[in-house]
């Protein structure tokens, strides 16, 4: 190699700015980042000179904004790689406020969690107060049609509770399933975020 | 609607646009040979209205490494002042990149079908 230029300050400033907005990244990805930044302004200064450098330091924006992009990427991928339900949720969220269909995505796993949530206690109240919680089905002419699979609240349907104990692994079981599912629409929407369906 | 009111919406619409084409635009441009940043700029060409730039190519470009599709390697160049990290197509790169390629020309054939009619 021959002996490399030296870039105009204002870009050295650039660069140790972009290095502050990416120290929340590993030491050799924001290393990296740095290093391919730097090339592409020498390439620029020797090809056009000090003008060429100018525009396309305008064109890279301000070094907050396009390290955002970097760190952006690699926090959805360290959450999507952990698992991290918290993790996940929290940048579906943030998602959420980018366009429609991210927005109903983290509606419905938002609604999963919940539906889960009341799963789960309808499956620890039934060993505390099992006369309130269980499921009952009814069908006459005078309380006409109805079901409840959950907690009473008030009087009680004319019909007997219908599943007993039983209410609680099925409660389980249904638990975990909306649980799985609001982690498979979070992790879908992070995945498509990240261009990969 | 003010006139200015459909510019600012039709800019927008090309931008959503171009976002679409970004990835099929940079991977074409790897097809035929290893390249590095700028270098991928220049054959995009600043005049193509695509409008890949430096602040969104190498995020891109990061992306696409991350998904398998393109690989890279610092290389010094002979007679440069300075190494160059230079992009490729992996074989899912150019597995992606033939079938991006016939969905673009399917949909701009549909969509051309339509206008012209």
């Amino acid at each position: 190699m021959t002996t490399p230029t030296p870039l105009p300050t204002h870009s050295a400033h650039y660069l140790a700015k972009l290095a502050q907005a990416l120290s929340s990244l590993p030491d050799v990805e924001r290393r990296s980042i740095i290093d391919e930044t730097k090339a592409h302004f020498l390439d620029s200064f020797m090809a056009g000179g000090e003008d060429a450098l100018e525009r396309t330091i305008q064109a890279f924006g301000q070094p907050e904004t396009y390290a955002a992009n970097f760190i952006e990427t690699a926090q959805i991928r360290a959450a999507v790689s952990s698992g991290s339900i918290a993790g996940m949720m929290k940048h579906t969220i943030f998602l959420a406020f980018t366009s429609l269909w991210y927005f109903i995505a983290a509606l419905l796993a938002f609604c999963a969690y919940i539906t889960a949530l009341g799963f789960a206690l309808i499956s620890i109240l039934k060993l505390f107060t099992p006369g309130e919680i269980g499921f009952w089905m009814w069908s006459d002419r005078e309380q006409g049609f109805g079901l409840i699979f959950g907690s009473l609240s008030g009087s009680s349907p004319a019909s007997p509770e219908i599943l007993g104990y039983w209410v609680i692994p099925i409660s389980a079981a249904l638990c975990f399933l909306t649980f799985k599912l609001g982690n498979w629409l979070v992790r879908k929407t992070l995945l498509r975020r990240l261009g990969t369906n | 609607m003010h006139l200015q009111e459909i510019v600012l919406d039709i800019e927008s619409w090309k931008t959503q646009l171009r976002k679409g084409a970004a990835e099929l635009v940079v991977l074409a441009a790897l097809e035929k040979k290893p390249l590095y940043g700028l270098a991928i700029l220049q054959t995009i060409g600043e005049d193509s209205g695509v409008g890949v730039s430096e602040g969104s190519l190498y995020p891109l470009l990061n992306k696409l490494r991350k998904l398998g599709r393109i690989e890279s390697e610092w290389v010094e160049d002979e007679g440069a002042t300075h190494p160059r990290k230079y992009y490729q197509l992996t074989k899912d790169g150019r597995e992606n990149l033939v079938a991006m390629r016939a969905a673009w020309a399917q949909f701009s054939t549909g969509i051309n079908a339509i206008l012209e009619a």
